[in-house]
């Protein structure tokens, strides 16, 4: 600074507020660097651990951790098979199921804030779905196509465990588990069926409850039924609908069971199921091949 | 009249039917593909029973192997980004499906209307086709039963201790016919039956025929006894009065081709099982109870296409008739 | 090999490898189909966008075009000088007005000044009193110490007069500071309210006569130039214009009731969203678009017509009724046009095609004869009756009289075989009281017998009722068809034969629909019904008469307003009845005579209570004469009641024996040369059973009179809720996948596609009745379809198939949509269906719009239509009710003199007795009264007779030169009345209601245009009718009214002074 201004006061001012800037700003200069540098690694963040509970390094000890650690992963074991990660040998019909179920599961919540289980109300409230509901149309057919979809699913896997032998020691109990699930997703599929209220469902119903008056012994037309003093007001038939005809009840009861009685089930049979997948030791292969000659007996 | 493709198309684009025409596709697809990784696997096999000492070294698998790869992989990320991958492609299929098709809604509910044909969902078209050949307590009521149990006992009859874990048809080559017959043969047969022949009537209606409601077909189903002229009179005289001596003549001739086939079905089987060294060393391992159980669920499978047979070629409804029930 | 020896330390091709590119695009792609279920959502399913910007478009153009036009109107009207002279008053009125309104104006601006300078200080003042007076009235009154108490109303005090200071604006403009205390402050607010509610009335006052100078103004312009004025139509464009995309609804959900299909719940129709013409909001009712005035002519797709009959809605308002109540269809759906309609496979109710709209009238209108508006309609019900339908299906409503005539007979069976069974029982109890043991039980025996035989007496009064009614049933019921037991006498044999092979061929417009009869069965049912007839008496043979003259008198005296004649283009007259181009033919000449003379006459009544026709020898039993008629009615055997007349609508038309001969020597020449085949068989009794069989299989006995089948009931399904009937109930046969596909019978393909409908079945089966049999094996004729066809054109198809769709179970509807009229309304239906059954519109004008048969005919055009019959329109106003139910039951008015009408001798076309039964007869009567809604009780209103000055006066009038009434008007001289043209005064006394007789002669152009009546005879002068003519000066003093003069003095007229005025008017000066 020149020569004569020293020792003005004001100019001595003018300094010290000048230098008083200048630290500020080297300052703020500083933390936004530190800022932009952690910024650039997300996962060293307090937010990102907080979340995930495992550091940033990406060793086999977090990679083991974010599934161990993690609710919603850890149905997985931590390490797989590595050719299991094929899709060749899995074909994923299992998980695929499962996925289905998840989306059934949403759009069916959806649908119910539409629907009321009524003869007046039921098939009308389909009619609002379609053409008053935003994305009603949509959640519909997406329900609809994902509860057959989900079948064909279910049997491809089973189709997939049989081929790889998958059922053989020690997973003979989960495959049976694997047998009841498939049947509660075809009852799933078929509760749901009669809900609309319409011809389709209708008919569809009465065809398959009418089956339920043959039951040996239980139905009012089945073997033995009528010897022991089975009619059409008291058989198996008659538990199913609520009453000799397809009716407001056997509406009620449908989806008692379709929303209801059902999910609960499978839900726990899923948890089963997932539960012995893993304590049989995860998915069963590809394991490597056993030679005839190695039979021990 | 056949070469009516105007019905075929309607019966395809049937919204409900799109799951079984997708059946068409995946289902042979995905039992090729099982079958073609199980013929690798048995050509590896063949090889290692050849060589022992290859088998002792061998990894033993197909898929591409490097004694520095390691043996395991964490399921994060390389399996979670795969089931991401497939959630994502699956959601998109489905949306698709959703936007492009309507789900069926038709006029209320009507009991005074009735539908034809009245269909069973499609996958519940099996049970309904069989109801064609058996009564509704079999064909409703036992057959599924059947079905659900011998799925169940699978596991526990099949004392085979290879194949597990790893697609193979050499060594399982009875339990995949088995299997292969059981779902694809006659329940997803039947299944595509019920969709694409069934038409007006649940009448048989072969591809682009039309499906006229006003179609009427020669049905003349006799039981098995008529065919014999079973109608008791060497029974009347040593029977009391009181009995209807043509039902229990009935009853009793019944039994035969019902016994009858019980026995030679059983021998059958017995050679089929017995048929390779390697398959006789198999029911050595397997206990009596095994043994009776799996030869009864065959012997009862086997009856379904069996009836079919009869039914459709010589139009025998009953092989054995009684008041209470009959088969 | 390649798996044993792998490279040295390949990378691991499930870790090295990434799924991110597979993921990103998998990512993509999802995006995409989210996007597109987004696309979806809101274009895709809301095809009604689209339609609304080009409405919106089209609409403003038009709307441009129309303000453009009403602006030069305005402008041209504001240019004539009587629109300057309003405006110049209203300019004027409003110059004087407006500094006074000024100034009040700046008065009021002052006072709110005012009020809101001082609001704030008045606010606070007033919550602090009032807190303090709260606080002071809280402190109790310690009896002790009262200082608190005092303290507190000291500070009360003091805030009350504690004063504000407020900066004053005034007048002026000046401000000054005033303060006010509390007690001020509030009397000055409350001041300032008051003085501007005054002032504001003031303003009101002084602007009140340029208000009326405006209105004026404004009525002038809207009485030259009607409809909507610029700034409504300004308004119209900008909503026009400034059209949102939104979905316009109409929501129908009354508490409790059901208003749509699916039952329960409410009716949500959206059809404006794409029909926005119909809008009422952006449409008004005053206005009316039609396609043309759009711009779009051409256009398929532009749904922006306003409603077709907006009378219609009038009657149903939309809010009330919405669309698809009674068009059909889908009001919900917008997401495409065909679910909008209904017409897709799984939407039972889809919308009516055009040109059967009129079918959604008959789901609330199943009990009406006759709907307004509905004309295709009616011709649908019209036809249902003429072509026989009626004949085998029933159809609730229609040919009620019937059902009501089986139950009284049947009742009637009943009681007497009771009566019969009582009587052996009092034979009985007497036989058993005689000879009773003791005396008791004798006595109680006789009680009961006589208990019996009063019971007896009891069940003899009931059937009385009951055959007076079937007196009157009997005379109601009338079949649709010509009584078969005559044919002997009326028929040539060989005729018979020939008709029943193909009706169709004989006459392409015959009633009588075309059976497929093999030959076999024809010839059986010819020889049965031949055999089966009466053999006679033979009927006098009667000379032949005029042909010509018989001609002119078939096209004057208006048989061809139900017959008609000639074929092809020269066929003229109405399809009521049969055509009579070739009856030569068929009828004998004798009969012919006797029918057309009366063809209510029978050969032999007959006994419904015997089912047989009675024979002299049945009347010689009681020694009585072989007499039977309307009066002489009952059977001697049995005493109930007879048929003793033809069940046919044909009325009598008091001709003339030689008339009749004259028109039947005509009709004998309407022949072809055709030659018939010699009928032998007829005779041979082999055919007889069969053809009996057949007969009855095939229903004739429905339409026809066969002796022995006379209680055979209708062989069709019934059509009452044909329409709402589940489209699997009807047999498409082997043509079901046709119709499903859009091909028809004949192969050609349907214009609007699959026909596998209600309409296509019922277009289809109208059109070919059998066309269901197509390809069916069916060699029995008796199992084929055999409903006949009908000679229907294109239009009748659609006009029954309208009636048909609309046939819904009623059911369906929410009670309160039907119409079941009351009081007038329903006296109007029930003299419709009268109406429709004796086709009294063949010659009348009954409804405002109806077409008659008659008006058509070539001798009824130009200045000829004075000749038709008159117009009924007001019918009901015109004339008394007794004296038309007189007319009625005998339009000659005279026992004697028959040959005539009653009214109008000098009319060629003439009324024919139709023998009404009495309830009919009232019916008709209350049915005009209602029609023109007079109260239906008639209290005829007292006439006061005239004074010698007004009978003097009244004279003049009525011979005035200027209304010489008696030159038009008949007066009974024979020479005279065959050039007059208006009905004889004498009658008027009784027939002529003095209120409309009034309006009649005032203004009779407006009542009947065209008619010869002279209008103007009279002026409105200082609250009278003043006679337009010239008067003696000593009669100018006259102050009543002079219409009701004449008219009091036609209505009293006396046949003298007729005969007097009319010999002065012929010797006077008004004859030349």
């Amino acid at each position: 600074m020149p020569e004569e201004n020293r020792g003005n006061p004001k100019t001595d001012l003018l300094e010290q507020g000048e230098g008083k800037v200048q630290a500020l700003k080297h300052w703020f200069r500083t933390k936004l660097d530190e800022q932009t540098e952690e910024l650039k690694r997300p996962e060293d963040t307090q937010l990102y651990k907080a979340f995930f509970r495992v550091g940033r390094v990406d060793d086999a000890r977090n990679r083991a951790l974010h599934t161990l650690n993690n609710l919603f992963l850890h149905i997985h074991p931590t390490k797989v098979n590595r050719d299991a990660v094929r899709y060749s040998y899995t074909w994923g019909m299992g998980g695929i199921s499962f996925y289905l179920f998840i989306i059934l599961t949403f759009t069916g919540v959806l649908l119910m804030f539409y629907y009321h289980p009524t003869k007046v109300q039921a098939f009308r409230d389909i009619l609002y779905l379609e053409h008053d509901v935003p994305f009603g149309l949509q959640l519909r057919n997406m329900h609809r196509w994902a509860a057959h979809l989900m079948v064909l699913a279910v049997w491809l896997h089973m189709l997939r465990v049989f081929l790889t032998g998958s059922y053989k020691r020690p997973r003979e109990f989960n495959w049976c588990i694997g047998v009841l699930l498939l049947v509660l997703t075809m009852l799933l599929s078929f509760t749901g069926y009669l809900l609309p209220d319409d011809q389709l469902g209708f008919w569809a119903v009465t065809v398959g409850t009418n089956m339920g008056r043959a039951t040996p012994l239980l139905g009012s037309q089945g073997p033995f039924g009528p010897q022991l003093g089975m009619t059409s007001y008291n058989d198996v038939r008659f538990a199913l609908l609520g009453g000799s005809i397809v009716d407001a009840n056997a509406l009620l009861r449908a989806y008692i069971w379709h929303c209801i009685a059902l999910p609960l089930m499978i839900s726990i049979f899923f948890g089963v199921h997932f539960w012995r997948v893993r304590k049989d030791g995860g998915a069963s292969g590809p394991s490597p091949v056993m030679l005839e000659s190695e039979i021990r007996d | 009249m056949f070469g009516d493709w105007h019905q075929l198309w309607v019966i395809v684009s049937n919204p409900d039917n799109v799951p079984v025409v997708a059946l068409l596709f995946l289902v042979p697809f995905f039992t090729w593909f099982g079958l073609y990784q199980g013929v690798k696997n048995d050509r590896l096999i063949a090889r290692l029973e050849a060589d022992p000492e290859l088998a002792r070294t061998h990894h033993r698998k197909t898929q591409p192997y490097h004694p520095t790869w390691a043996k395991e992989v964490h399921v994060w990320p390389y399996l979670l980004r795969m089931e991401l991958l497939v959630a994502i492609i699956l959601t998109v299929i489905l949306l698709v499906w959703a936007l492009t098709i309507n789900a069926p809604l038709e006029e209320p509910a009507n009991a005074a209307i009735t539908m034809n044909p009245a269909k069973a969902p499609w996958y519940f078209l099996g049970l309904q086709e069989m109801l064609e050949y058996f009564d509704p307590w079999i064909a409703g009521v036992v057959m599924p039963t059947l079905i659900i149990l011998g799925l169940m006992a699978i596991p526990f009859i099949d004392a085979n201790p290879l194949g597990n874990g790893y697609y193979t048809y050499r060594q399982r080559r009875f339990a995949v016919w088995t299997f292969l017959v059981g779902l694809e043969g006659l329940w997803i047969m039947l299944m595509l039956i019920g969709t694409f022949i069934r038409g007006p009537g649940f009448m048989w209606f072969w591809p682009t025929q039309t499906w006229d409601p006003d179609r009427i077909e020669f049905q003349a189903n006799r039981n098995l006894d008529q065919l014999f002229g079973i109608n008791g009179d060497w029974l009347r005289h040593l029977l009391p009065a009181s009995w209807n001596a043509e039902i229990w003549a009935k009853g009793l001739f019944g039994i035969i081709p019902v016994a009858l086939y019980f026995l030679v079905a059983a021998w059958v089987f017995y050679k089929v099982i017995n048929a390779t060294p390697f398959s006789r060393k198999v029911f050595g391992r397997m206990s009596l109870v095994q043994t009776v159980v799996m030869e009864l669920l065959l012997i009862l499978m086997l009856s379904l296409p069996l009836t079919i047979f009869l039914r459709l070629l010589f139009r025998i409804k009953y092989v054995w008739e009684t008041p209470w029930f009959s088969i | 090999m390649a798996s044993q020896q792998p490279p040295p330390t390949p990378s691991d091709p499930i870790t090295s490898r990434s799924l991110a590119g597979w993921l990103l695009l998998a990512a993509l792609v999802l995006m995409a189909a989210l996007g597109w279920s987004i696309y979806q959502e809101e274009v895709g399913l809301r095809p009604w966008r689209a339609y609304q910007s080009r409405f919106s478009r089209v609409y403003s153009a038009f709307l441009e075009k129309r303000l453009a036009e009403r602006q030069a109107a305005e402008k041209a009207l504001q240019a004539t000088p009587a629109y300057q002279t309003l405006r110049a008053a209203a300019d004027a009125a409003d110059r004087v007005a407006r500094p006074l309104d000024r100034k009040i104006e700046q008065e009021v601006a002052l006072a709110d000044q005012q009020r809101a300078a001082m609001i704030a200080a008045f606010q606070t003042a007033r919550s602090l009193v009032g807190t303090l007076t709260y606080d002071y009235s809280q402190i109790p009154d310690a009896p002790g110490d009262r200082s608190s108490k005092q303290s507190a109303l000291r500070d009360l005090q003091q805030a009350i007069h504690e004063r504000h200071v407020v900066e004053w604006p005034a007048a002026d403009g000046t401000v000054s500071a005033r303060s006010f205390d509390y007690d001020q402050l509030n009397a000055q607010f409350n001041e300032l309210l008051d003085a501007k509610a005054r002032l504001m009335q003031q303003r009101g006052q002084v602007d009140q006569p340029v208000k009326d100078a405006q209105d004026k103004l404004a009525a002038f312009v809207a009485q030259r130039l009607p409809g909507l004025n610029s700034s409504q139509l300004a308004g119209l464009l900008q909503s026009a214009q400034s059209l949102e995309y939104s979905i316009h609804q109409i929501y129908v959900n009354p508490p409790g009731k059901t208003v749509n299909y699916l039952g329960g719940g409410a009716l949500v129709d959206r059809c404006q969203s794409c029909h926005l013409g119909m809008d009422p909001t952006l449409v008004p009712p005053s206005l009316t678009l039609s396609r043309a005035d759009l711009g779009l002519a051409g256009s398929k797709n532009a749904p922006f017509e306003s409603h077709s009959e907006r009378a219609l809605l009038q009657i149903h308002p939309l809010e009330t009724f919405g669309c698809s109540t009674c068009h059909g269809g889908n009001g919900r759906a917008l997401d495409s046009v065909e679910t909008a309609h209904g017409r897709y496979e799984h939407w039972p109710w889809p919308l009516y095609y055009p040109e059967n709209s009129q079918a959604g009238c008959q789901n609330c209108h199943a009990a009406d004869a006759w709907t307004d508006y509905a004309p295709a309609l009616d011709r649908g019900r019209y036809l249902f009756r003429v072509k026989g339908c009626i004949g085998c299906h029933n159809y609730k409503g229609f040919d009620d009289q019937a059902t009501q005539l089986q139950d009284a007979q049947h009742s009637i069976q009943q009681l007497e075989r009771q009566k019969a069974q009582n009587l052996i029982q009092v034979a009985q109890l007497n036989h058993l009281g005689d000879t009773a043991t003791s005396n008791d039980l004798a006595q109680r025996y006789y009680a009961d017998a006589t208990n019996l035989t009063v019971r007896n007496s009891q069940i003899e009064t009931q059937v009385d009722v009951l055959d007076s009614r079937s007196h009157d049933l009997l005379q109601e019921v009338k079949r649709v068809a010509p009584d078969l037991k005559e044919i002997r006498l009326k028929l040539h044999r060989d005729w018979i034969p020939y008709w029943l092979e193909d009706t169709h061929v004989f006459d392409p417009y015959a009633q009588m629909p075309q059976y497929r009869l093999q030959p076999d069965e024809a010839q059986a049912i010819a020889a049965f019904i031949w055999q089966d007839a009466v053999p006679g008496p033979p009927l006098p043979s009667q000379p032949p008469g005029d042909p010509n003259h018989g001609q002119q008198l078939l096209e004057t005296r208006g048989c061809l307003a139900c017959h008609s004649i000639g074929e092809g283009s020269s066929r003229m007259g109405g399809d009521y009845a049969a055509n009579l181009s070739r009856i030569g033919e068929k009828d004998n000449y004798d009969y012919l005579v006797r029918w057309i003379l009366n063809p209510r006459i029978r050969t032999a009544p007959y006994c419904p209570f015997e089912h047989r026709d009675l024979t002299p020898a049945d009347y010689a039993r009681h020694n009585l004469p072989f007499v039977f008629d309307l009066e002489h009615s009952r059977c001697p055997n049995d005493g109930h009641e007879l048929e003793v007349q033809q069940p046919t609508v044909m009325p009598v038309f008091r001709l003339s024996v030689q008339d009749a001969r004259d028109i039947a020597s005509y009709l004998e020449t309407r022949k072809t040369t055709h030659a018939y085949a010699p009928a032998s068989y007829l005779d041979d009794p082999k055919w007889f059973a069969k053809g009996k069989a057949l007969v009855s299989f095939y229903g004739c006995a429905a339409c026809h009179e066969i002796a022995g089948l006379e209680d055979e009931g209708r062989i069709g399904t019934e059509l009452t809720d044909e329409g709402s009937k589940p489209l699997d109930r009807f047999d498409f046969g082997f043509l079901l996948t046709k119709s499903e596909r859009g091909v028809l019978p004949d192969g050609s393909r349907s214009a609007r596609g699959s026909w596998h409908d209600l309409k296509g079945f019922f277009e289809q089966k109208l059109h070919q009745p059998n066309v269901f049999d197509t390809q069916r094996y069916l060699p029995n004729p008796q199992d084929r379809l055999h409903m006949p066809t009908p000679a229907l054109s294109h239009d009748d198809i659609e006009a029954l198939a309208t009636f048909l769709l609309g046939s819904i179970d009623a059911s369906q509807l929410p009670p309160e949509y039907i119409y079941s009229p009351a009081g007038e309304a329903a006296a109007i239906q029930k003299g419709w269906w009268i109406v429709a059954k004796y086709n009294c519109t063949g010659c009348h004008q009954i409804a405002v719009g109806q077409h008659t048969g008659l008006e058509t005919l070539p001798m009824y055009q130009g200045e000829n239509k004075a000749n038709l019959p008159p117009v009924l329109t007001f019918e009901g106003a015109r004339v008394q009710p007794q004296w038309l139910k007189n007319f009625l039951a005998n339009p000659a008015l005279s026992p004697t003199d028959t040959n005539r009408d009653g009214v109008r001798t000098y009319l060629q076309v003439r009324m024919p007795t139709f023998d009404l039964a009495p309830d009919e007869i009232s019916a008709l009567v209350s049915f005009f009264e209602a029609l023109s809604s007079q109260p239906l009780q008639y209290m005829p209103p007292v006439i006061h007779p005239l004074t010698a000055d007004e009978t003097r006066m009244a004279r003049e009038i009525f011979t005035s030169p200027a209304a010489p009434c008696l030159k038009c008007h008949m007066t009974g001289n024979p020479a005279h009345d065959q050039t007059a043209t208006a009905p004889n005064f004498l009658l008027a006394r009784d027939r002529l209601r003095p209120e409309w007789t009034k309006r009649w002669i005032l203004a009779p152009a407006s009542m009947a245009p065209g008619t010869a009546m002279p209008s103007n005879l009279f002026r409105y002068e200082n609250g009278r009718w003043v006679f337009n003519g010239p008067l003696p000066a000593d009669l100018q003093h006259y102050q009543g009214d002079m219409a009701d003069l004449l008219v009091r003095y036609m209505l009293q007229l006396t046949p003298q002074e007729q005969q007097m005025l009319a010999g002065r008017a012929s010797s006077g000066p008004g004859k030349k």
